[in-house]
């Protein structure tokens, strides 16, 4: 008898203590402010959230002004969200999955494009896209093409380039090299005079994938050799994709990047350079040159220019394609607020604001206003650009982490190319 | 001369560690000296770094001098600003409290409970708990998301609430039990006998007598919790406004970061609370861990 | 013990246990199977109907890839060397800081403060210390001790990142294993080790034959909480190196990670977490077996 009235007490003890609980949980919960809010507040107001990667340079600032001008149109409100890059697609597939996509987000135009088409969760964008943009390069809608259909839009354009220490060249007596091996022999007279050659950003993986691109463009001369490996009609061990390596191994060899390349970061390659402790920096391009500026000042001057030929004579090709690419989720709660928005920052204003801070626009535009000499550089490089994307996420993974390697040490060109053929044939 | 000085309690630790270099009684202990100091000094110099890079100017951020050469304590303000820490600190607070709160609820009653009552099932029930000790977070990331998500608490502060608490449980329930064991029974049979019910002989007999375990448990999961950060990066949505691990680290490495100077002063303002609570209640810490390694 | 005494009834019992147990059972068990489960399937992820059975299929597939082995060894040495380490490390310094020599409650501040700091935050510090900018290669190099010509590799290097990876663990954990075992020590009896002294053992042998085998039980229960906490690092990989270089110091949660949320392979990451979980679990067992025979 005792015992059972001890246990009713207990149970009856417990509840209410439960209940307490759980009250002062909601409390807590309802004081937590934004986070607690989760998805519905923001579901509420016909605004457009935009996703990007970007900070430090003058994107987000752009982006700003144009969510300015589609809010005094629209009333709806704009908001832009930083993801930082390392990870911003396991952000973005947990936002998905969670029921909360952005309305518009800065696509990966490489790897991660097709894997997201792929999954559905991207909308086709073909019938918009007749709607109000301007007509955009054709050489960059066909990039942005997954079976015909377009599920991007290219806001600006990259030529990826070497960044070079004008200043530290002239003192030194050095010219800008016309052929690879001009480059490589760089490295000793540079090393002597106690600087550092060629700083790359090694640690991000990116940079490692472009040493490679950079070189296929001139082993492969007919410019169609990667396309055709991704469809299957060639290996990845063909002798383009085997001699590019080979060139990058070279440089290696030659002690042409700087030391310490092995562990450093893009905040890290723009550090060196505008320390003024490496006379070269790569990859660099309309993504980047507006924090190069920003960091150098007008400590010395510089200038860029692509890795150059293998034979002298021969035309230098940069490597490029589309800069920044917008593409709308499936699951987007205003994809026409998103469009209206991407108008906003594709028409004439839009594009001033572009050129203005030096960024490429993806459509001919009219450049009224006088461009600098950098931006004029960056578009010289524009029209002959080879290409500098595998869409098969797993065969470009391999090469990042291969090259990687091969950089840091460990992995020889054969590595490479081996394990680019050995993803591949898993991916299928 | 130092027969006369008797060991004043205000000597720094300067001091202390200098004299203990001047000490040559054995070569034997002045070797211990020096090996106490050296890997002493591995230990606390990436924590002294971190300060005086949070007080650099930025134009000696990336000076090629190992040493600084600026001290801006403004830096402060700036790192505060634009690492949106009020947010991340209130985020980190609301989540670091709930958690304890939550996980001292769930594991005082269920140690009492499997101290006090024991049979084969709640023996067995136990010994699955402290399997919970084994799964690493990374692990059951993905279905634990799925849970959160189908709960609709995708991107709420109780999602890491509710997982934080999850992987406390097993360690905190080891521990409580392991100090209600050696609890007499008898204390808790006078108040029953006396007609409380076994809730108030827990509540108003056993619990009390918890506090030090009770401190200890805390203090693991305020330490586990503020520095938690797979939770919080997969379970909310904006980095940048999450917690302050995962603020802080992630937008360091962001494109462009170049104030290497606020990203090194937000971190020591992430740090602090913490260690200052660790530093306070290093009683209760070392005490838990002692316990909980001879009890078993 | 409280087997003397009067124990509670079954339903009190039953009333104290059930929320733990409830709570335990929705948010850790329930997520262990259904990672189990999963990791019998092909999923993106994305929405529930797309879930396809996919048998054994994953593990075949497991067992043709490269960097799941790498990740797979890197994950077992990082178990195996940081426990061996922290526990050299962790005795080494508990018995110089219990020696009491002048500076060891200088060692015992230093090496606690560590436990404080997140591993992210961790991380984060060691990859700007030891950066080719960073403090210790400049300090090294020509503006500090001129020692070394060029920056020592230690995060860019795929040989050295793994041990420098193991360091900083040793650094972020050390604290945890010398509170341990110094707590161990003072209740040691003193006339032991001087009697082992008289009989003139040098530190060696009273090291291996008194203060070993009394600490045994401690150091039980210590590897066995190195162990379980070698199989959870994630975020201390994450955010040093992110793997890098070139895979050199991946680990099965990193990669879970990279292939569960940012390749949309929900189903095949899933059977790295069951051999994550599975080898965590023998390995602690086995642990617990040695150590049941041992003594």
């Amino acid at each position: 008898m005792d015992e059972q009235g001890s246990a009713r007490i207990d149970r009856r003890e417990l509840l209410r203590r439960g209940a307490v609980g759980a009250a002062a949980a909601g409390v807590l919960g309802s004081s937590a402010g934004q986070a607690f809010a989760g998805t519905s507040a923001r579901a509420a107001s016909a605004g457009v959230e935009l996703w990007n990667w970007q900070a430090g340079n003058a994107y987000p600032n752009i982006f700003a002004a144009a969510g300015k001008r589609w809010s005094a149109k629209s009333g709806g409100k704009f908001h832009q969200t930083s993801v930082p890059f390392t990870s911003y697609f396991a952000k973005f597939k947990t936002a998905v999955a969670g029921g909360s996509t952005p309305d518009v987000m800065e696509m990966s135009w490489t790897g991660q494009y097709h894997d997201l088409i792929k999954a559905k969760t991207l909308l086709p964008l073909d019938a918009s896209l007749k709607k109000g943009f301007p007509a955009f390069f054709q050489t960059v809608m066909d990039s942005l093409a997954y079976h015909g259909k377009h599920y991007a839009i290219p806001l600006d354009l990259n030529t990826l380039t070497i960044a070079y220490n004008k200043s530290l060249f002239a003192k030194l007596h050095l010219k800008v090299p016309k052929t690879l091996d001009e480059l490589i022999a760089l490295a000793k007279p540079i090393r002597d005079a106690g600087f550092q050659p060629l700083s790359v950003n090694v640690k991000d993986g990116w940079p490692d994938g472009d040493l490679w691109f950079a070189q296929v463009a001139y082993t492969d001369p007919t410019g169609k050799a990667i396309r055709r490996a991704e469809t299957g009609a060639i290996p990845w061990t063909a002798a383009p994709f085997v001699r590019a390596a080979e060139n990058v191994q070279k440089m290696k060899d030659a002690s042409l990047f700087a030391d310490g390349s092995d562990a450093t970061d893009f905040n890290g390659n723009i550090a060196a350079f505008a320390t003024g402790q490496v006379a070269m920096t790569y990859p660099h391009g309309n993504f980047s040159t507006g924090i190069i500026a920003k960091a150098v000042g007008s400590k010395f001057a510089w200038d860029l220019f692509p890795f150059p030929p293998l034979k002298a004579g021969a035309k230098a090709l940069a490597t490029g394609g589309p800069a920044i690419i917008w593409s709308i989720p499936a699951k987007a709660k205003n994809p026409e607020g998103a469009l209206d928005f991407m108008r906003d920052t594709t028409d004439k204003i839009g594009f001033a604001a572009l050129v203005k801070e030096n960024f490429i626009p993806s459509a001919k535009a009219s450049v009224s206003s006088n461009p600098s000499a950098i931006y004029r550089r960056m578009v010289s490089f524009q029209p002959t650009a080879a290409t500098r994307a595998i869409f098969v996420p797993d065969v470009y993974t391999a090469l990042l982490n291969e090259m990687q390697g091969l950089v840091t040490g460990g992995s020889k060109p054969q590595d490479v190319v081996k394990a680019m053929q050995k993803a591949a044939k898993s991916a299928k | 001369m130092t027969d006369f000085a008797p060991e004043l309690p205000q000597r720094t630790l300067a001091e202390r560690v200098f004299d203990s270099l001047r000490e040559r009684s054995s070569p034997g202990r002045f070797a211990g000296s020096l090996v106490c100091f050296f890997v002493g000094l591995v230990y606390v110099i990436p924590l002294v770094w971190v300060v005086t890079e949070g007080v650099k100017a930025s134009s000696d951020i990336f000076s090629t001098s190992p040493f600084p050469h600026s001290f801006r304590i403004s830096n402060f303000a700036d790192a505060w600003r634009q690492f949106q820490l009020g947010t991340l600190f209130g985020h980190t607070i609301v989540i670091t409290i709930g958690t304890v709160v939550l996980s001292i609820a769930l594991c005082v009653t269920a140690a009492y409970g499997f101290s006090r009552y024991r049979s084969k099932l709640s023996e067995g029930v136990f010994v699955l708990i402290l399997t919970g000790l084994m799964v690493p977070p990374a692990a059951i990331i993905i279905p634990f998301f799925l849970t959160m998500r189908h709960l609709g608490l995708y991107n709420n502060l109780f999602a890491v609430i509710l997982g934080e608490t999850a992987f406390a449980l097993p360690l905190g329930i080891l521990l409580l039990r392991g100090y209600i064991d050696n609890i007499p029974t008898e204390l808790t049979d006078a108040a029953v006998v006396d007609g409380a019910s076994e809730w108030k002989a827990f509540r108003y007999v056993v619990f009390p007598l918890l506090r030090p375990a009770v401190a200890t448990v805390a203090l693991f999961t305020i330490i586990s919790t503020w520095n938690g950060f797979l939770l919080p990066l997969v379970l909310l949505r904006d980095t940048a406004t999450s917690t302050l691990t995962v603020g802080i680290s992630q937008t360091a490495g962001q494109v462009g970061q170049l104030s290497l100077q606020f990203v090194a002063a937000a971190a020591v303002m992430a740090v602090v609370p913490v260690l200052v609570i660790l530093i306070a209640a290093r009683r209760y810490y070392v005490q838990g861990l002692s316990a909980g390694a001879l009890k078993q | 013990m409280s087997s003397s005494g009067r124990a509670i009834t079954r339903r009190a019992g039953a009333l104290f246990i059930a929320p733990a147990a409830v709570f335990f059972a929705v948010f850790m068990l329930l997520p262990v199977i259904a990672v189990i489960a999963l990791a019998f399937t092909e999923w993106t992820g994305f929405s529930l109907g797309q879930i396809a059975w996919r048998g054994v299929g994953n593990f075949r597939t497991l067992a043709s890839d490269d960097v799941f082995s790498k990740a797979l060894v890197h994950t077992v040495l990082f178990v195996a060397l940081s426990t061996v380490l922290l526990n050299v490390f962790g005795l080494g310094l508990a018995l110089l800081i219990h020696s009491r020599v002048r500076g060891h409650d200088f060692l015992r501040i230093a090496m606690f403060l560590p436990l404080a700091v997140s591993p992210a935050i961790t991380a984060l510090i060691w990859q700007q210390i030891l950066g080719p900018y960073g403090f210790v290669n400049l300090s090294l190099g020509r503006s500090g001790l001129g020692v070394i010509h060029k920056p020592i590799g230690f995060l860019g290097q795929p040989n050295l990142a793994f041990a420098t990876l193991i360091a900083v663990a040793i650094w972020q954990y050390s604290g945890y294993n010398m509170l341990l075992y110094y707590a161990g020590l003072q209740s040691l009896p003193a006339e032991r080790l001087e009697a082992a002294a008289i009989d003139g053992a040098g530190w060696l042998n009273r090291l291996r034959y008194v203060v070993v085998p009394y600490l045994r039980p401690v150091i039980a229960v210590v590897v066995v909480l190195n162990l379980i906490g070698g199989w959870k690092v994630f975020e201390l990989v994450y955010v040093l190196t992110g793997g890098g270089p070139n895979r050199s110091t991946e680990v099965l949660s990193t990669y879970l990670f990279q292939q569960a949320f940012e390749f949309s392979r929900v189903g095949y990451a899933s059977s790295f977490a069951l051999v994550i979980i599975a080898l965590a679990t023998i390995s602690a067992l086995a642990r617990s077996r040695i150590s049941g025979t041992v003594s």
